[in-house]
């Protein structure tokens, strides 16, 4: 593709080798609304193309600035201290949150801006590179699952991998399955799942290409309460086994606590806060950050 | 009843399984596009994928008269490369029948796509297929009832063609003649007890196309 070997191009011709982890700058206009948003987010592991459960507890924190150390050793967040990989986009409906995520999988198009993750330019207005989602290497789970109804589980969990042998990825599928938790699934069909095991395939099915990075857009939100918690200590779990950076979009504090390492706050297309999860929840900085994290679910 | 009398009801079968299968093959890509791609002038697109539709089938017949005559753009192309002429021959039939019936296929497949939640096709492009494949593996099946239900309507509206037929591919028995024009034509001679058979056949077997189609449509539940 073009824009590919433009992004080679820019990516080793570049004098400034830029960090590892993901650095986003959007501008962007859709009707009257304005997305103007700017944020980096540091690398936790080395991307994996194997999200196997080969790797379990080597998610180390990369060398990064943006989140210092504190952030994994503050006692009152218990299960926060190794819940490295995971990054939480907070704020009201409207806020831009959605809209954010459909750039960085390169769904929308922004005006200006530039996208970059891992050294790899994705986006870059300036000198007009925009990836196509399939170039991207990105995954993304969304809030109704958006299974394939006419495929059944395996056929799911296997569409993003139609480079492998048919052996292989039926391999790969089992063991997908069985990291979600669903062995023995693959012959069902989609509509036949709870909205929590839907949930779980999309899962499966978005980790399936060995993504750099995993978009989840309010995955929990159409889920009942119970469902929800399972499959919070479920996301935590997938986020240390595979070690790929997840950014999650929610409007539920609930989730912010119980998930993220770093915590983005958007409200009206812009970036209001962010910074490590406990320090912002003990000192939002501005009155307009404690407003938005005082309204407990929005 | 003998064979040649039931030509031209096989005749028709013939043309219109062609005429269908060639409206399949280019309305299905003409649907797809208008459905998913912002086309410079669509409404322009839209407008000429469906006249055929709405215009008397006489004047098809004329402006397909002008196109396939011999001295028509496309006459002289199979000429020259040595087709030999198109008007009056079952090629013709078969020309006539695709035009009156694609606007049916690119209508059902067109709404079919439409139908298709664009979240199904933007979770494939995340999984890192093509376009292509995205179209033949999501879209497609997805819409995969609406298209029968074109298939049906185009087969159905293929098998019925006469106006245009006439005009470009005349009455002539054993090779033109189809099972609509037959009827006519035996009317014309006062051969009813040929057009009462014949119409009983041709709704019969036409019939039985759209409930064999519908079926194959009902079975595909998700």
């Amino acid at each position: 593709m073009v824009g590919d070997a433009a992004a080679e191009t820019a990516t080793h011709g570049s004098s400034d080798p830029s960090p590892p982890g993901l650095d986003v700058r959007l501008d962007d206009r859709v009707g009257d609304f304005r997305l103007e948003v700017a944020f980096k987010v540091a690398p936790t592991a080395s991307p994996t193309q194997d999200p196997r459960p080969s790797r379990e507890g080597s998610t180390a924190l990369g060398k990064d600035s943006t989140v210092p150390a504190e952030a994994s050793s503050d006692p009152t967040e218990g299960s926060t201290s190794s819940n490295a990989g995971v990054t939480a986009l907070f704020g009201p409906s409207g806020a831009g949150k959605t809209l954010t995520l459909r750039h960085l999988a390169g769904l929308a198009r922004a005006r200006s801006g530039r996208i970059r993750l891992g050294g790899r330019v994705l986006f870059d207005s300036a000198t007009g590179i925009h990836l196509p989602p399939r170039e991207r290497r990105i995954g993304l789970v969304f809030q109704e699952a958006a299974l394939f109804p006419h495929l059944s589980v395996a056929g799911n969990v296997g569409y993003g991998m139609s480079g492998l042998r048919r052996d292989e990825r039926a391999h790969r599928v089992d063991e997908l399955l069985e990291l979600v938790r669903l062995p023995g699934y693959e012959e069902r069909r989609p509509r036949s799942l709870s909205g929590g095991e839907a949930q779980r395939v999309a899962l499966a099915r978005a980790l399936a290409p060995g993504p750099s990075l995993l978009l989840l857009d309010e995955p929990f939100a159409a889920l009942d309460f119970r469902v929800r918690r399972e499959l919070r200590s479920e996301l935590l779990r997938l986020s240390r086994l595979t070690g790929i950076p997840m950014i999650l979009v929610t409007h539920s504090l609930a989730d912010v606590r119980a998930l993220s390492r770093t915590l983005i706050l958007l409200d009206r297309g812009r970036v209001v806060a962010s910074g490590p999860t406990a320090h912002l929840l003990a000192d939002p900085g501005t009155p307009e950050a404690a407003a938005l994290l005082d309204a407990e679910e929005l | 009843m003998t064979a040649v009398e039931l030509h031209p009801l096989a005749l028709s079968f013939q043309v219109a399984s062609v005429a269908t299968l060639l409206s399949l093959l280019v309305g299905l890509p003409l649907a797809w596009l208008l459905a998913r791609r912002r086309l410079a002038g669509t409404d322009f697109w839209t407008v000429v994928v469906l006249l055929p539709m709405v215009l008397p089938p006489t004047v098809l017949g004329y402006y397909l008269l002008l196109l396939i005559g011999r001295s028509g753009p496309l006459g002289q192309v199979s000429e020259a490369l040595g087709f030999g002429r198109l008007v009056f021959t079952p090629t013709a039939a078969v020309i006539a029948a695709f035009v009156a019936s694609i606007p049916f296929l690119i209508r059902a497949a067109q709404a079919g796509f439409e139908q298709v939640d664009p979240t199904y096709e933007e979770a494939a492009r995340t999984l890192g297929r093509s376009e292509w494949a995205i179209a033949v593996t999501v879209t497609l099946p997805l819409a995969w009832r609406a298209i029968l239900a074109g298939i049906a309507l185009a087969f159905a509206r293929a098998v019925g063609e006469f106006g245009a037929t006439v005009m470009v591919a005349g009455s002539i028995p054993g090779r033109t003649r189809t099972g609509s024009v037959a009827i006519y034509d035996a009317v014309q001679a006062g051969r009813m007890n040929d057009a009462h058979l014949l119409a009983l056949l041709l709704t019969l077997t036409t019939a039985g196309a759209l409930l064999l189609l519908t079926r194959l449509g009902r079975g595909r539940g998700w």
